[in-house]
C-alpha cells in the first residue's frame, strides 16, 4: 500500500522511499520529460524532485491523493527548471542544440518496429505546447480524475475538456500513419 | 455525429440515453464505426506509449543522494546541545526567580517537607528543555539532510 510506504517513508525508513520512488518514477520522469524535452535534464530533475518530496514528506497530511501532490511538485520544478534554463543559455541556438539531443523525428514509415513508434509517439507529444502536451500526459496516465487534473494545471472542467479535445486531434493527424498501421495488423 | 461524440462516448461522459442513440448509429453507420475504431486504437496507443521509462538504477541514484546525516555519539557532538539545554534551564530558573535553583536541597530538607514546588519546578525546567532541544534536533536535523541533499544535485 502507497499509504503505508508514505507512513514509513515519513518515519525516515529509506528503503520505504526508494520503493516509492520506483513506483512513481516513470511517471514523474514523463512528466517531467514533457516541459524540459530532454532526458539528461529530466533525469536531474526527476531527481531534484524526489529529494523535494524526501525533505517535504512530513508537510504530506494524507488529505489529497498523493500522486496528485507528487505530480504538482514534479510539473512545478520542471517549469522552474526550463526558465532556469532558458534564462542561463546565452543564445536560442544552444537552446535548439539542447533540444536536438533529443530523439530525432522520424519519417512516416509502415514498417516502424514498436520501439519506434513509441519514439514516434513520445515525439509527437513533445511536440505539442506544453500546456497540451502534459494534460495528453496526465490524462493518460489514468492516474487522476478529470477534475483532478483540472486543479493540477489550475484549469475550469470546460477548458480541460475543450483542450484534451484540440489535443488529441493534434495529435492525431502527427501520429495518423501509425494508427492506420495498428488498424491494418488487427483486421 | 462528430468526432467529439465518439470521444465523450470512450471516455464514458455520455449519458444512458445518448450511449444507447450512439451505439445503435455505430451498428448502423460504417464510416462512423472506422473513425471509432481509429480513436480507440488511438486511445490504446496513447495508454501504452505514453509513459516515458525512467533511466535504470534512477531509484538507487535517488536515494543515495539522500546522505543520511550521521549523529555520532561523541563529546564533540552532543556538545552544543547540552549547552542549549543549560542555557534552557537557567534562563527558566532565572525567570522563576531562582526558584528550583537547588530543588534537591529543598526538596530533601526536612522542613520543606511536603513542599513539593521546587521538585515540580524542576520537572517543569526539565519538560520544556527536552521539548526545546526535541524541536532544535528535529529542525537542525532537517535543514542538515536538505543541505546536503541539494548541493549534491
Amino acid at each position: 500500500m502507497v499509504k503505508d510506504l508514505i507512513l514509513s517513508a515519513q518515519k525516515g525508513d529509506l528503503q520505504a522511499f526508494k520503493l516509492l520512488v520506483e513506483r512513481h518514477q516513470n511517471y514523474v520522469y514523463t512528466l517531467v520529460y514533457r516541459v524540459v524535452k530532454n532526458q539528461q535534464d529530466a533525469e536531474e530533475v526527476s531527481q531534484d524532485v524526489f529529494l523535494k518530496i524526501y525533505t517535504k514528506l512530513d508537510t504530506f497530511n494524507h488529505q489529497s491523493k498523493f500522486t496528485s501532490w507528487l505530480y504538482a511538485i514534479a510539473i512545478r520544478t520542471a517549469i522552474d527548471r526550463k526558465r532556469k534554463m532558458a534564462r542561463n543559455l546565452d543564445s536560442s541556438g544552444s537552446l535548439e542544440k539542447r533540444h536536438e539531443q533529443f530523439i530525432e523525428p522520424k519519417t512516416a514509415d509502415a514498417s516502424l518496429t514498436q520501439n519506434t513508434r513509441k519514439e514516434f509517439v513520445q515525439q509527437a507529444i513533445n511536440d505539442l505546447p506544453e500546456d497540451d502536451a502534459l494534460l495528453i500526459t496526465l490524462f493518460y496516465f489514468k492516474e487522476l480524475s478529470i477534475q483532478e487534473i483540472c486543479d493540477l494545471l489550475s484549469l475550469n472542467n470546460n477548458n480541460v475538456k475543450i483542450k484534451l479535445f484540440r489535443a488529441r486531434k493534434n495529435l492525431k493527424k502527427k501520429i495518423e500513419h501509425i494508427l492506420k498501421d495498428e488498424l491494418n495488423s488487427i483486421l | 455525429m462528430n468526432e467529439q461524440t465518439i470521444w465523450q462516448y470512450l471516455d464514458g461522459q455520455l449519458s444512458v440515453n445518448e450511449r444507447r442513440k450512439f451505439e445503435h448509429l455505430l451498428d448502423k453507420d460504417s464510416d462512423l464505426r472506422s473513425t471509432y475504431e481509429q480513436l480507440k486504437q488511438f486511445n490504446h496507443l496513447l495508454e501504452e506509449k505514453n509513459l516515458v521509462v525512467a533511466p535504470e538504477g534512477f531509484a538507487r541514484k535517488v536515494t543515495q543522494s539522500i546522505k543520511q546525516p550521521k549523529f555520532k555519539f561523541s563529546i564533540n557532538g552532543i556538545l552544543p546541545y547540552w549547552i542549549g539545554f543549560l542555557i534552557v534551564n537557567l534562563l527558566t530558573i532565572i525567570i522563576n526567580n531562582g526558584e528550583g535553583l537547588l530543588p534537591d536541597v529543598a526538596f530533601l530538607n526536612p522542613e520543606q517537607q511536603g513542599n513539593w514546588m521546587p521538585f515540580f519546578n524542576l520537572l517543569g525546567t526539565i519538560c520544556i528543555g527536552l521539548t526545546l532541544l526535541y524541536f532544535l534536533d528535529k529542525f537542525l536535523r532537517k535543514q542538515i539532510i536538505s543541505r546536503t541533499n541539494f548541493s549534491a544535485i
